[in-house]
Formats: C-alpha cells, structure tokens, sequence
C-alpha cells in the first residue's frame, strides 16, 4: 500500500513578536494528502497557508504536532535531516518563480535533482522535464532571456523533473495573466498526473479554485499567547482551531 | 549540478567583481615567481660562473669578496697585487690543476680589459660546461701567450662595442664606471669573439698578460692605486732575491711583475679549505674561495629578498581582505539564492561550501594569473639584467615545486578569506528569504 504523500496532524507553529510575545500563525489540526491527490488550499492573507508550506518541507521546524511526507516524519528531526528529506520527496513551485539567473533554463531544472540522493542522469531527466513543459528548443537560455511564462514552465520542470511525491506549489499563477496562468495550470495539472505526484497548491485565484479536485481552506488562528510565553513552550489553551477539513 | 559547479557559475555572474580580486591575488603571486626566479636565476649565474676556479689568490691587502669579484666577475677592484713569484709557486704545487694569471686596470668603452694568459680559457667554462675556448667564433683564435697586442672580446661587449674579428682598438687607464683616466696609445687587435657563454666573460675584453706590462705607464713605479702595475709594496721583484720571481720559473715574460689574481683550479676541488688555508698563511697573499664568497654575498641578498617576500605577502593578505570583503558584501544580496537552494534540499554544509569553494578558486585564479604575470616579468626583465649584470633569466626557472607550494597557499589562503563569508550563508534564513528581497 502507497503511503499517503502528506500527513499532518495536530501542527501548531508560533512566532515571536517584536514585544517579547509570541503569536500562532498555524493551527491546522488535521490534513491528509493521499499520494497523486491534488489539493487546492486557500485562505485569506495572514491565514498561515505560506508558513504551513514552509512546515510541510521541513524549512521550518514545527512547535507542535507531527508531518509525515511520503510515509516519512518531517517533525522531530533535525534540520539536516529535514533538508534530505526535503530533496528526496518534495518539489516546489514558488510565486515568484525564483530561478538562479546565473544558470541556464538546464541547469535551473537540472539543480532540482543536485541534492537528491540516488539521482542517475539528472541531466537526462531535466532536458525529458524541458521538452516535456515544451521548452525543448530554450535548453541552454537564461532566466532573462525568457518571458515570464516560460520562467514559469521551468519551474515547474526543476519541481517535477525529480517525480518527487508531493510538489507544493505557492500561488504558482499569481504572477501570469489570465491566458498564461490557465496554460501553466494545464501543464501542471497535466504533468503531476503523469509522474504520480501529489499537489498541494495554495491559491487565491477563484479561476484556479474552480479547477481544483479538492479543496481545503484554512484561516487565521485567532489565539495570541501571554507576552511572556516563549514560542516552544506556550500552551495549546484557549486555541481556537481553524479548519481544514479532512 | 556539483557544489563546483555551482561556485564556478556564481563566479561567472560577478566577473568583475571574480577578476578585480583574482588581480590582487596576481600581484602577490607575481611578486613572488619573479623573486623566485631572479634568485634562482642569479645563483646559478654565479655558481656557473665560479665553477672553474676552487680558489682565487690575491694580495693580502685585497679583501676576499673584492678578489672574487674581480678575478671571477670583472667588477670591483682589487687593492693590493700579488708577487708574481707565487704564480711559479702555485704552478709548481702538485695539487694545481690550473693557475691562471690576470691583471686589470683598463677599459674600453666601460668595459673591463683584463690581461691574462690563453690558460684562462682552458680553465673557465660557458654555462654549458664547456671551455670558453670553444666558445670562440670561427675564423677567430685565442690569443698565443707572448708579447703581442692581440685580444679576445666577450660576447655582449662585442655587440655593444662594435669590436669585431681584426678591429684595433685603444684603452683607457682606469677601472671608474663610464670610462678611465686617461687614453693609452698602444693599440690591440681582435683576434677573437666569443659567443655568449652566459657567463662574466660575456662582459669582458681579454688581452695577453705579457702586452698589458708593455703599456706606457704600466711599467711605472707603483703608485698603489691597488690596480697592476705596479707590484703591492713598490719594489718590482727582483729575481735575485727571490729565486720564484725568475721569469723562467713563472713562464711569463720578465716585464710581468705583479698580478691582480691567480685564479686557481685544484686537482682535488674538495681540499680548497685546507689549501686555502695553507696558503693564508702567507705575509702577502690570500687565498679567498669563491663559493664562500657567493655564499656570503646571497646571505646579504637575502635581506634584500626576504624584503620583497615580505612585500609580496602583504600583498596577498591585501588580495585576501579583499575577496573576504567582496564575498561577504555579495551575500546580502544572495540571501535569495541561498534561501532558494536551500529549499531544493541544500544543507547548510552545501552553502557553506559553495561559498569557501568561491574564495578559493578566486585565489587559484589569481595564483595562475600571477604565475604568468610574474614570468612575463622575468621575461621583460631578463635583457636588462644580462644587460646590467651579466644574469641570464630563464622561463623555466620556476619550478614546479614551487607552483605546488603556491598552488597550497593560495588554497589556505581562499579558505580563510572564504570562512566569513561562509558563515554568513550558512546563517542565512530560509523561509524569510524565499520571496523577493531587495
């Protein structure tokens, strides 16, 4: 049996504020992605949706609860452990594209795959992931000799040209017009159904809400501890859970 | 993509700011090959040079260093003469190999005219080993060993004079740089030119020993100028007195009666100590060996040397502050790229090393460019040192032994120019910094 791509339960992450506070930013109690599931998240700005992506691939350390990707516990280990489990089960697509403008459209996707362990011909499977966004004859191209939905398109071929088994996606259209956010949301669409992955896609874009299998919304946790409490130690009373539907 | 890789594209992005540091590196590495290899250059100049004589014998009042410079050299001058008696007496000890007379006291066109026997090149060698006799340019000929008023001219002197196969010419009294006291009349002919020989006989005009005695005012009374003539002491030798001092004993014309050296090779060139000793004992002569003599002169060089080292290091540590600075300015505005290699699975130890790899290969850069850098010194400096000092500097003087040893250096010093910058990625934010920051 295929272990479900994410598993979360009971997360809390807190920040401190700037007068000696801390506040929670997220409060999800529940939420499964079962493995090639695509899950829409929305939620009003401030909901927490970026710092849940950033808990989900370990950049963050959760304070509470547990993450399990692709069978594996996110929470509970150390960051470097965090960061090879980050290279061998995610793929990221980010709003703002973030490709290294010293590296071609290549060597951008190519990267995906540089800290993943046991990768034979990553650079084989960047050119397939390329031509697969149709970018086949923009190989050897930079980031600025690109429009921007073709900065998009690599993106989307450095987080999946690995076939990791959950891509998280940041409001991946955001930054497109209409015509070109409704091609990109095709390919990728198109594209996690091919490799097997699963996708949770944050989004504000009712358009692409209304494309989603599946979608869950979460909003902004309402609790703010006592000045003194400390991020790791402040208690879980008087939380009010937001929902995420199972 | 390989963490080399990666810092060797992260290089190419800020070129400028990847040559203008590697330059400084250059300098510093510049500086020390082009030392290097006019040490190394110089040393084997002067021991080729020495290599035919064990010992150099001189008056007592001639310093060591003095009677090396001049008998080997041609520079310097000496201040006392030697008897001639003790020429018989060096060619009659069985441990002399060869003794070879000289006497100086003229120049032409600031060239030094040295008077000797044809002994002088059998004994000395080019820098190839062989005799300076060979040396000599068909149809020419060393001249013979008597009275005539021929000579043999050193390669560059040659060139730079103008005294070609059966050019005449006259002298001037004197050893000052850029021309003697006053003109002699007698006149010389060339009978010979060397080929460069990369040697001090490059620089030097030979006439025989016995025409250097018949020149008007040489045959004077001394005037203890410390230049032959006359003989230290003022009294020529009187062969009555001395038995060694008989023109039949010495083989030499009876007008030679003093000598600025006697260059001496030895049978056996490891009893030069003992032999120089001995001959130390003597009231009017020294015996001074020219290897000690090089060895001292190097020990002062050094000085001048460790200088330039030292110069050549603050240089680098300069190159090193700079490429610190440089790096760790670039990384606030990496902190994105960081963040976003991070997100795709880079550990800390990933970024950290990228960036120390990037100190590194701008100091191996600049290690490399200063290699060349310094050898095109050498090679814009090698004419006026053969110029200047009769030194030839050769591409390949600087081994590679020593490029290893730079090559080790400048990895240390990219280590630690990198170590800072380093740190500042490795503490670099994730989260806070995958979205755009200005």
């Amino acid at each position: 049996m295929t272990a479900p791509a994410l598993r979360v339960r009971g997360l809390k992450k807190r920040y401190a504020d700037p007068e000696g506070g801390s506040r929670l930013i997220v409060d999800l109690p529940r939420l499964d992605v079962a493995a090639g599931e695509v899950v829409g998240l929305v939620g009003e700005s401030g909901s927490g949706k970026t710092t849940l992506l950033h808990l989900v691939s370990g950049i963050l350390p959760a304070d509470e609860g547990t993450i399990e990707v692709a069978g594996e516990p996110m929470t509970g280990r150390g960051e470097a452990e965090r960061d090879r489990l980050r290279a061998r089960h995610l793929g990221y697509i980010f709003q703002t594209f973030n490709l290294l403008p010293a590296l071609t459209a290549l060597e951008n996707v190519e990267l995906g795959m540089s800290f993943r362990p046991g990768v034979a011909h990553a650079r084989a499977a960047a050119k397939a992931a390329l031509e697969r966004v149709g970018l086949g004859d923009r190989l050897r191209h930079r980031p600025d000799q690109l429009s921007v939905g073709q900065q998009q398109r690599v993106a989307i071929a450095r987080a999946l040209a690995g076939r990791p088994a959950l891509v998280l996606a940041d409001e991946p259209t955001a930054n497109l017009d209409r015509r070109h956010a409704a091609g990109c949301l095709d390919l990728l669409l198109a594209f996690v159904q091919e490799t097997g992955s699963a996708l949770l896609l944050v989004t504000h874009d009712p358009a692409v809400e209304a494309r989603l299998p599946r979608v869950e919304r979460i909003d902004a946790p309402t609790e703010r501890s006592p000045t003194d409490a400390s991020p790791t130690d402040a208690s879980p009373t008087g939380v009010a859970p937001f929902g995420v539907a199972p | 993509m390989t963490v080399v890789g990666l810092a060797l594209r992260s290089l190419r992005q800020r070129l400028l700011s990847t040559l203008l540091t590697a330059f400084g590196v250059a300098l510093g590495v510049g500086l020390v090959v082009f030392v290097t290899a006019v040490r190394a250059s110089s040393h084997t100049a002067f021991v080729d040079a020495a290599r035919g004589c064990d010992v150099v014998v001189s008056g007592k009042g001639t310093t060591s260093f003095s009677a090396v410079m001049n008998a080997i050299f041609h520079v310097d001058k000496p201040v006392d003469t030697v008897p001639v008696a003790r020429l018989a007496e060096l060619r009659a000890d069985p441990n002399v190999l060869h003794a070879v007379p000289s006497v100086v006291g003229d120049v032409f066109r600031g060239f030094r005219v040295v008077g000797t026997t044809s002994a002088y090149f059998d004994a000395l060698s080019a820098s190839d080993g062989r005799p300076l006799r060979t040396a000599v340019v068909a149809p020419g000929q060393v001249f013979p060993d008597d009275d005539s008023f021929q000579a043999v001219v050193g390669a560059f002197a040659a060139a730079r004079t103008g005294l070609a196969l059966g050019a005449k010419f006259t002298v001037t009294h004197g050893l000052e740089e850029g021309g003697g006291e006053h003109a002699h009349d007698e006149q010389w002919t060339v009978v010979g030119v060397l080929a460069p020989t990369g040697t001090p006989a490059d620089r030097a005009i030979f006439i025989t020993l016995r025409s250097f005695f018949h020149v008007k005012g040489h045959d004077a009374p001394p005037p203890s100028s410390g230049t032959v003539p006359p003989p230290a002491g003022g009294a020529p030798a009187d062969p009555a007195a001395d038995p060694a001092a008989d023109p039949a004993a010495h083989g030499l014309g009876e007008e030679v009666r003093a000598l600025s050296t006697i260059l001496v090779k030895l049978k056996a060139p490891g009893a030069r100590y003992r032999f120089a000793q001995a001959w130390n004992a003597k009231p009017d002569v020294r015996a001074s060996i020219p290897s000690e003599e090089i060895r001292r002169l190097f020990e002062i060089v050094q000085g001048v040397d460790g200088l330039l080292q030292a110069v050549a290091v603050l240089v680098l540590i300069a190159a090193a502050l700079s490429i610190l600075a440089a790096l760790y300015n670039s990384m606030h505005g990496r902190r994105r790229e960081i963040a976003l290699l991070r997100a795709l699975g880079a550990r800390r130890t990933h970024v950290f090393a990228v960036v120390v790899l990037e100190a590194v290969l701008i100091c191996l850069l600049g290690g490399v460019a200063g290699i060349v850098l310094g050898h095109l010194g050498v090679a814009g400096a090698a004419p006026y040192l053969l110029d200047e000092v009769g030194v030839r500097l050769g591409l390949g003087t600087a081994d590679v032994g020593l490029w290893g040893r730079i090559a080790l250096g400048l990895v240390g010093l990219g280590l630690v120019a990198g170590l800072l910058p380093a740190w500042r990625a490795y503490r670099t934010p994730v989260a806070r910094n995958l979205h755009p920051v200005d």
